[in-house]
């Protein structure tokens, strides 16, 4: 029976082992508390957790700045963004949320600053 | 004999507080048959079943809003209970997963302004909605701390 009882409760506790080994992390519900137009300071105020990383990019003359998060959705962790242009708050995502947006200039930056990320994160 | 009993009360136990629970979620059928255009006693009839968790009036940018807060029916999950009598069996229990979820109504004539869950309505591309959401927020919060 305590062998059963352990198999049950072996693949919790793994789960959960491995999340708390991916570092920091931010939730889904932590997001109602967003809104546009905060500055970087209010936005990390907000969440409780200040972004892995910041990455500059520009396009059509803009220049923004991207806060890296990893988010977790119950399962695993997915890359997260919080995107600003001049420390506001213009819109904060997934990647494929980014795609979807109808700022053309800001998903162009994205993949900039996607570059850059995968540029930092080889050896 | 007595694990199919003690299996029994926890199912019987489970049916109760389901058939208790008083917040009935908005499910993906009905938002699915909300669109901008849709009048308002067809919204009605449309969110009828769902219950409001909370809601209140605002004035922002100069127009008064009507704005209600759902439960969305997202998914479910399980939850597992171990039951020893002595023997120990576990017992799992569906439990429904919701977001929060969002109508904003321009007032008197409850247009549908926006709907979605507050993180999207929070982002979204028109102004005219993204810019009232921090106090459709704040007055939520307040409205659901009333008693």
């Amino acid at each position: 029976m305590i062998e059963r009882l352990r198999r049950w409760l072996a693949a919790p506790c793994l789960a959960l082992a491995l999340a708390g080994c991916a570092g920091p992390q931010i939730f889904h519900p932590q997001l109602s508390a967003l809104d546009k137009g905060l500055s970087k300071t209010q936005a990390v105020s907000r969440l409780g957790l200040p972004p892995l990383s910041t990455h500059a990019a520009s396009a059509g003359g803009r220049a923004f700045e991207f806060d890296r998060y990893r988010m977790n959705n119950g399962v695993h962790t997915d890359l997260y963004l919080l995107a600003y242009e001049r420390d506001r708050l213009v819109f904060w995502g997934y990647v494929s949320e980014f795609r979807r947006q109808p700022d053309a200039d800001l998903s162009l930056a994205l993949t900039i600053a996607l570059r850059e990320m995968a540029a930092m994160a080889k050896p | 004999m007595r694990r199919s009993r003690a299996a029994l009360v926890v199912v019987a136990a489970a049916a109760l507080a389901a058939a208790c629970a008083t917040t009935v979620p908005l499910q993906r059928a009905q938002i699915g048959a909300l669109a901008k255009e849709t009048p308002p006693g067809d919204v009605e009839r449309i969110l009828d079943k769902a219950t409001v968790v909370a809601q209140t009036e605002i004035v922002a940018n100069d127009r008064p809003y009507l704005a209600r807060h759902y439960r969305l029916l997202t998914g479910t999950r399980q939850e597992m209970t171990m039951v020893c009598t002595p023997t120990c069996i576990p017992i799992f229990v569906t439990v429904p997963v919701t977001s929060d979820y969002v109508v904003i109504q321009r007032m008197p004539a409850k247009e549908l302004h926006a709907w979605g869950t507050l993180e999207e309505l929070s982002k979204d591309s028109d102004t005219a909605v993204s810019s009232i959401m921090p106090i459709v927020k704040a007055r939520l919060e307040e409205a659901k701390k009333k008693p």
